[in-house]
């Protein structure tokens, strides 16, 4: 076994990583508020795009500036980006979204051209499936891709709207 | 009958004596250490989680472990065995899958860890991390979700200093510094130079949850013993490598697997590097 690293050079190492990392910190401060007033202010939105997220959140949305709050759970499809429930195909259809953080499987399950059930069948991203277990819900609600976006996990939701968003599109909306 | 009450009587405190002293002596080894501080982690994190919650997914995680440990040493050696380090392979497994996981499967990924340390192995010991390897193994075939709750991801800084002060004991006892050290310092060298040209791309890397899972991997999962290097030289490259994958991981898009695709390249360099020590030079130069 080597000889022990005297401490002092430890605790000289440890303060130029701690000075390293609050660099960053303090660098990227400006980036992270950012993402943070645009996570909190932009409901999850469904884009046309199946593909991989660069990793940059959706630009604010003027429409609904007051948060996710503003965007309640409407009785039918939607009149922004859900189209015509009707215009479903009847069948089981799949989709995996991606995000910076990994990617969310789900199942979407289409009767009389409604969507008649949504689940996520893989979740590897950062947080545990249990944070955007109430979006399937959210789905069949609405008939829609459009989801709240769920604080703590923006990642996983973000991914979970793509996921849906590429089903539906495969049933024909 | 008198005599006999008398050797029972005397008996007993020199059993009490013993158990002690067997406990004293463990909890001054490297294993019984991390055991200590895992138990401060644990109680700290678990009364804020609720212990309803983490409780039954802890306990899960540990006797999947520890019954796949003496199952296979029983099976192997024919006798038993404490599995103090199946015990430490489930505690991290629990501490890194979300509580929300199914019981079934934080039990099978505990034993998963376990029989993964006995499957893949050379003479010197096992190759990779069994947690991490159990782990990583776990996202494609059950999609876990990771949040390592057990590292504070979800509280604030003070636990963060609990982390750090019980890692260090830890490390300091292993002579493992230069590898944290090395790790840590490319892995922010590496995150704060990206921020220069993109700071949206890496902002969360300077923030919770990640942050305290790198420090949790750095000081508990890669400092493993028998993983691990022992030469400090060996100890800087292995670390830096460690950090270089987790970061390009992360910057690709591995999503949660980033860091523990880092801490298994780490552990699968150096296997090849103490393979090629223990080569004969004659092989070495026909294989040249």
């Amino acid at each position: 076994m080597a000889k022990k690293m005297p401490r002092r050079l430890v605790a000289l190492s440890a303060s130029a990583i701690a000075a390293i990392y609050l660099a960053g910190f303090a660098y990227t401060g400006g980036a992270d508020a950012g993402l943070a007033s645009t996570a909190s202010s932009v409901p999850t939105t469904v884009t046309a795009s199946t593909g991989p997220s660069t990793g940059v959140l959706p630009a604010p949305s003027a429409t609904n500036p007051a948060g996710p709050t503003a965007t309640t759970a409407p009785a039918g499809p939607t009149a922004t980006t859900a189209p015509a429930a009707a215009a479903y195909r009847d069948g089981t259809y799949t989709g995996t979204g991606t995000s910076r953080r990994g990617n969310v499987s789900v199942s979407i399950t289409v009767q009389r051209g409604r969507i008649a059930n949504v689940t996520i069948s893989g979740v590897t991203t950062q947080y545990p499936v249990a944070r955007i277990a109430g979006l399937p819900a959210q789905v069949v609600a609405r008939q829609s891709g459009q989801v709240d976006n769920v604080s703590g996990a923006t990642y996983s939701a973000q991914a979970f709207s793509l996921a849906v968003q590429a089903a539906l599109s495969k049933a024909g909306a | 009958m008198n005599a006999s009450k008398s050797l029972t009587r005397d008996r007993a405190p020199v059993r009490q004596a013993d158990v002690f002293e067997r406990a004293r002596r463990f909890v001054r080894t490297p294993k019984g250490t991390l055991l200590v501080v895992f138990a401060a982690l644990l109680g700290v994190a678990g009364s804020t989680s609720g212990w309803s919650l983490v409780g039954p997914h802890v306990l899960a995680a540990v006797i999947g472990a520890c019954l796949a440990e003496v199952a296979i040493v029983g099976v192997v050696t024919r006798r038993l065995a404490w599995p103090s380090s199946a015990l430490l392979s489930g505690l991290i497994v629990a501490f890194i899958l979300g509580p929300e996981t199914s019981p079934w499967v934080t039990l099978f990924v505990g034993g998963l860890a376990t029989a993964s340390k006995h499957l893949l192995r050379t003479s010197r010991g096992h190759v990779f991390n069994p947690a991490a390897l159990a782990l990583l193994v776990s996202i494609p075939l059950f999609a876990t979700g990771q949040s390592w709750w057990g590292a504070g991801g979800d509280l604030g800084w003070p636990f963060l200093a609990l982390v750090v002060a019980g890692g260090a004991v830890m490390v300091e006892r292993i002579n493992k510094f230069p590898l944290v050290l090395a790790f840590t310092a490319t892995y922010f060298g590496l995150f704060t130079m990206v921020s220069l040209a993109d700071p949206s791309a890496v902002a969360e890397m300077f923030r919770a949850p990640f942050v305290q899972a790198a420090v949790f991997l750095a000081l508990f999962m890669l400092t493993d013993p028998p993983t691990s290097p022992g030469r400090y030289l060996d100890q800087v490259w292995v670390g830096t490598l460690a950090a270089v994958t987790a970061c390009v991981g992360q910057l690709v898009g591995a999503g949660q697997a980033y860091l523990l695709i880092g801490v298994l390249v780490g552990n699968a360099a150096l296997a090849v590097r103490r393979a090629w020590r223990t080569t004969p030079a004659r092989a070495r130069e026909f294989a040249r």
